[in-house]
């Protein structure tokens, strides 16, 4: 009897380990779309690919982006940020996966900015519009699978084990 | 003291019975969130398992001496299983999946705490299964002694 409990456990373990390694963030989309009327429009979509038998629970989401300025005044024109916290009670089903997608519109003084920047680095022998800015965008994702989050407050360990973290950062220099 | 074969048969076949129980309780006390069925890392709980899985050692060993060497082989032979439960995943899955360096402390940190309980438990469980034995002992005697004689 207890050799079963001990291999249940075992495999539980095991799938949980795995699963560590095959949830990941699928082709993320950075987005910037000049709108008609003028204002622009900062997105970024993702994928959260769930191949394993476990629902996620999301945690926290959190995405902003910005443009780094260089030397200039100010050094970094932040865009859009947007963070989701666990008690909407969002999940990532399992066997599947979910998308994600952020938007933001820029008007007014950062569109100012913006357009700043993009004369500046053009006189510095560089070829940007407001759509082809290296605009940088971090992402971040934390949830956890199924149930087995623990509420132990001393034994943080359990809940490591369960926890997925996924990250993606896009800056200037990759661009 | 001269090992009879009765004590290694006995010894053998209580340190292969008993261990399984140390390993899942071990293993339960590293993951009691992966773990099923889970006791929550209740000390109480695994002191009166420990005691319940000593009592074979008593029951089946004649001789105190062999019953409490096989309490400690028993606790060996389960904290072995459990490591191989913790190596499952790399062992079944994939060798290049990390483990965690906590994992080999956590194992340290716990192995004080787990053996006293394993240990002390056993041991009372070792005497109380003696207990038992030898109250069965007594009751067949008696039993055979007060049957009458056929006529």
């Amino acid at each position: 009897m207890f050799l079963a409990f001990s291999l249940v456990s075992a495999v539980t373990f095991s799938r949980v380990s795995l699963a560590q390694q095959q949830i990941d963030l699928v082709g993320p989309e950075r987005i910037a779309e000049l709108q008609p009327n003028g204002t622009l429009w900062i997105g970024f979509r993702v994928r959260v690919a769930n191949p394993t038998d476990f629902t996620v629970r999301i945690s926290s989401i959190s995405w902003y982006s910005q443009v780094d300025n260089g030397s200039g005044d100010p050094r970094v024109i932040p865009l859009a940020s947007n963070f989701t916290s666990g008690n909407l009670g969002l999940t990532v089903p399992s066997n599947g996966g979910g998308n994600l997608s952020f938007g933001w519109y820029i008007t007014g003084e950062t569109l100012t900015k913006l357009k700043g920047y993009v004369n500046f680095s053009n006189s510095h022998g560089h070829d940007y519009t407001l759509e082809t800015i290296p605009y940088e965008h971090s992402f971040e994702f934390i949830g956890t699978l199924d149930d087995f989050k623990h509420e132990y407050l001393r034994e943080n360990y359990l809940n490591g084990l369960v926890t997925i973290e996924l990250v993606y950062t896009y800056s200037a220099e990759e661009a | 003291m001269k090992a009879e074969r009765a004590d290694i048969i006995g010894l053998v076949a209580t340190t292969l019975m008993c261990s399984t129980p140390i390993a899942f309780l071990t293993f339960e006390f590293m993951w009691p969130n992966v773990s099923f069925p889970s006791i929550g890392m209740n000390l109480l709980v695994i002191l009166l398992l420990s005691i319940v899985t000593g009592m074979p050692a008593g029951i089946l060993n004649r001789r105190a001496n062999v019953a409490i060497i096989s309490v400690f082989l028993y606790t060996v032979l389960g904290y072995l299983l459990a490591f191989l439960f913790h190596m499952f995943p790399v062992v079944a899955y994939d060798v290049t999946l990390s483990i965690p360096g906590l994992y080999y402390a956590a194992f340290l940190r716990f192995t004080i705490v787990l053996l006293f309980l394993y240990i002390f438990g056993g041991i009372i469980g070792a005497v109380l299964g003696q207990y038992i034995r030898d109250s069965v002992g007594r009751e067949e005697t008696k039993v055979l002694w007060d049957k009458k004689p056929s006529s």
